[in-house]
């Protein structure tokens, strides 16, 4: 909105500066009218004077008989010491010694046909006070005409400057829109996203050029560090198959020599790598989620039969650790997804809330719809919890909180949940569920295919 | 029973020649495709073992030239981890199963076992019987000694699984992988509390327990008294 204030703004200074200008217009014909008329206002004065000696009358009878006469464009207005009119062919104004402009806007006792009377009075060597008026209807006129030619000239310079700028405004709002839709998309992860560029080279142009070469760095280091961590676990793929071949096949041979305690060093050593290999799938599968090679798969399939069948199986696995686990999808909801990844999301939802909550703890895994007509995938429990300021980090690979460290786990579950939520166009949002923590996962959903939208 | 394992890392090969000897498997082994291919033509062998990644002619290249010379002899595929398609297309060329590398070794003997036993079993028959235990796969119910067990949708197929594979050890990973359709690696004690939910239907109440735990290795369901 700000160029739109901007346009606004330059659109009152050219108002101003017109209004201006036709002022000082206004001025100087005022001062043209007074230059041509006064010498004229001055001579009739001369005239009435000594025409009233020659032909040996009062001024008053003398005004009376050239009014009669019928002079046209020259007025007159005498008035007694009292300020009692004796004779007039036109208003008397106030403070008459003064140069007067009289339109008929300020007297409507103008004589007719005459919109405007300049002149100036003067007292008589009697004391009376004669004002004389020439017909000023033709500045008058060119005043207004010249109001008119401004109106016009200026209506249509601040209406086509008024355009003009709201063309501008908008057009350079809707580019930094685009600029800041890119960015919120950027923000959701897609940092492929670049900025249209308008290749005119304005300050738009330039300040989008600069944030796409920052994005480009950005796309790479975030590119390379997801890179490192794929090729590590490529790399080392490898060579720790042939570490956990070689303690296996230490092991056979401490098993035929029968020396019971290396055989229980070496199952103990399997055991680590075990753990090292599934942390290393789970990576692995990870990079494959997020490298969206998967979306190939995606089928219409039923949300809710999916929760309940995923959750029903960790029942059994929640009694077991002495928690309570409850699941709730009343609703069937159709999304569009792969199921296997789903299913892992699911699985990976519910054995975060197993594994991070102690003994006795409630949880409940639930599918309901949002107002807004998403599928809402939510697994609540009322254990430890994520410090807020902790929730972001905790979507990081590897990353754990300090009290978690000693349980067992990867560490890649929330990210992997994340990626396979994001595949699906979809958000995860950590909450406080006063007590414990509330994963909160939001799907779009699809009409159910064949039949009909209710 | 012979095995030819088709692989191209030295190391891998001599490894599982020298596990698979050691379990009294007679083994040929071939460290490119086309060898590999000729040799499964020609040979006479009861399984191969086959690297997904080879020199010359890939795997899934060997497994589909086996299948279109009518050569029906069971194929483990083995592939690499994190390319979950691989295991599909592996399937779908005509592998009977795959196995993911880093493995332990128990895992794969357990995988020959299963798939020998496959090639031999009937499994289309609707009441598979171990010792005194009926599982009738119609009704999906079953009895033992005459007495009617309750199974839920999941025993019935964890059970089921067993059954199929009657004195063999089936591992976690196959369990998950069979019954479930999980690919993945639970990070919680499914596997085991589904078969402690079994164990105690099925085996409390008579003096022989039919589901044994071998270490190191998975599960076996057998009427023969453990060694």
């Amino acid at each position: 909105m700000a160029s739109f204030r901007l346009a606004v703004l330059g659109t009152l200074f050219s108002t101003i500066g017109a209004v201006i200008v036709f002022a000082l217009i206004y001025v100087a014909t005022g001062q043209a009218a007074y230059r041509e008329l006064a010498p004229i206002v001055a001579g009739d004065r001369e005239d009435i004077l000594s025409d009233a000696i020659s032909d040996q009358l009062s001024v008053a009878q003398e005004i009376r008989l050239t009014i009669t006469q019928g002079a046209d464009h020259t007025f007159y207005a005498l008035a007694g010491r009292d300020g009692k009119i004796i004779v007039s062919s036109m208003p008397m104004p106030d403070h008459p010694q003064t140069w007067h402009s009289i339109t008929r806007l300020q007297d409507l006792s103008m004589p007719a046909g005459v919109s405007r009377i300049d002149g100036i009075g003067a007292p008589l060597t009697n004391g009376d006070m004669l004002f004389i008026g020439e017909d000023a209807s033709v500045f008058a006129a060119l005043n207004r005409h010249i109001a008119v030619i401004f109106a016009i000239v200026f209506g249509a310079m601040i209406g086509l400057g008024l355009l003009a700028s709201l063309t501008i405004a908008s057009y350079s709002l809707k580019r930094v829109r685009a600029i800041s839709d890119a960015s919120a998309d950027i923000m959701t992860g897609d940092l492929s996203r670049r900025i249209e560029s308008y290749g005119i080279d304005d300050e738009l142009d330039v300040l989008t050029k600069d944030l796409n070469n920052v994005l480009d760095m950005l796309e790479r280091l975030v590119e390379n560090a997801r890179q490192v961590t794929n090729d590590i676990a490529h790399d080392l793929r490898a060579p720790l198959a042939r570490l956990q071949e070689r303690l296996q096949r230490i092991a056979r041979r401490a098993k035929i020599h029968h020396d019971l305690d290396l055989e229980t060093a070496l199952e103990a050593a399997l055991a680590q790598t075990d753990i090292v290999i599934s942390m290393f799938a789970a990576l692995l599968r990870l990079a494959e989620v997020e490298a969206g090679a998967m979306q190939g798969g995606f089928t219409v399939l039923e949300l809710g039969e999916l929760v309940r069948t995923v959750g029903e199986e960790f029942l059994d696995v929640a009694a077991d650790e002495g928690q309570i686990l409850s699941v709730e999808a009343p609703t069937p909801l159709w999304v569009r997804g792969d199921r296997a990844l789903l299913v892992q999301m699911l699985v990976n939802l519910i054995e975060n809330a197993i594994r991070h909550c102690p003994s006795g703890t409630a949880m409940r895994l639930s599918l309901t719809r949002t107002p807004e007509g998403l599928a809402r995938i939510e697994m609540a429990d009322a254990g430890p919890g994520i410090p807020e300021a902790e929730r972001e980090r905790v979507f990081q690979r590897f990353a754990r909180l300090d009290r978690s460290r000693h349980s067992a786990g990867h560490g890649l579950g929330l990210p992997l949940i994340r990626a396979i939520i994001t595949m699906h166009d979809g958000t995860v949002t950590l909450l406080d569920n006063h007590p414990g923590l509330l994963v909160r996962a939001d799907l779009p959903s699809v009409a159910r295919v064949g039949s009909s939208m209710v | 029973m012979r095995i030819l394992v088709i692989e191209d890392d030295d190391e891998m090969r001599g490894f599982l020649a020298g596990e698979l000897e050691a379990e009294g498997y007679e083994v040929a082994l071939a460290e490119n495709g086309r060898d590999g291919l000729m040799q499964a033509a020609t040979g006479d062998f009861d399984l191969f073992l086959i690297d997904r990644m080879l020199p010359h002619l890939d795997g899934l290249g060997v497994v589909q030239a086996l299948r279109s010379m009518q050569i029906t002899t069971s194929v483990i595929m083995i592939t690499a981890l994190g390319r979950v398609d691989e295991r599909v297309r592996g399937l779908r060329a005509g592998a009977d199963d795959y196995i993911v590398k880093p493995f332990a070794v128990p895992e794969l003997l357990a995988r020959i076992e299963a798939v020998r036993r496959r090639k031999t079993f009937k499994s289309d028959q609707s009441l598979l019987k171990v010792g005194d235990l009926t599982l009738n796969r119609l009704t999906q119910s079953a009895t033992r000694g005459g007495q009617r067990i309750p199974l839920k949708p999941r025993e019935f197929r964890l059970l089921e699984y067993l059954m199929l594979n009657a004195g063999v050890v089936v591992t976690r990973t196959m369990l998950l992988e069979a019954v479930w359709d999980y690919h993945f690696d639970p990070q919680t004690k499914l596997v085991e509390s589904h078969i402690s939910r079994i164990r105690l239907k099925i085996d409390r109440g008579f003096s022989r327990e039919l589901i044994q735990t071998i270490r190191g290795s998975g599960y076996r369901i057998s009427a023969d008294t453990p060694a």
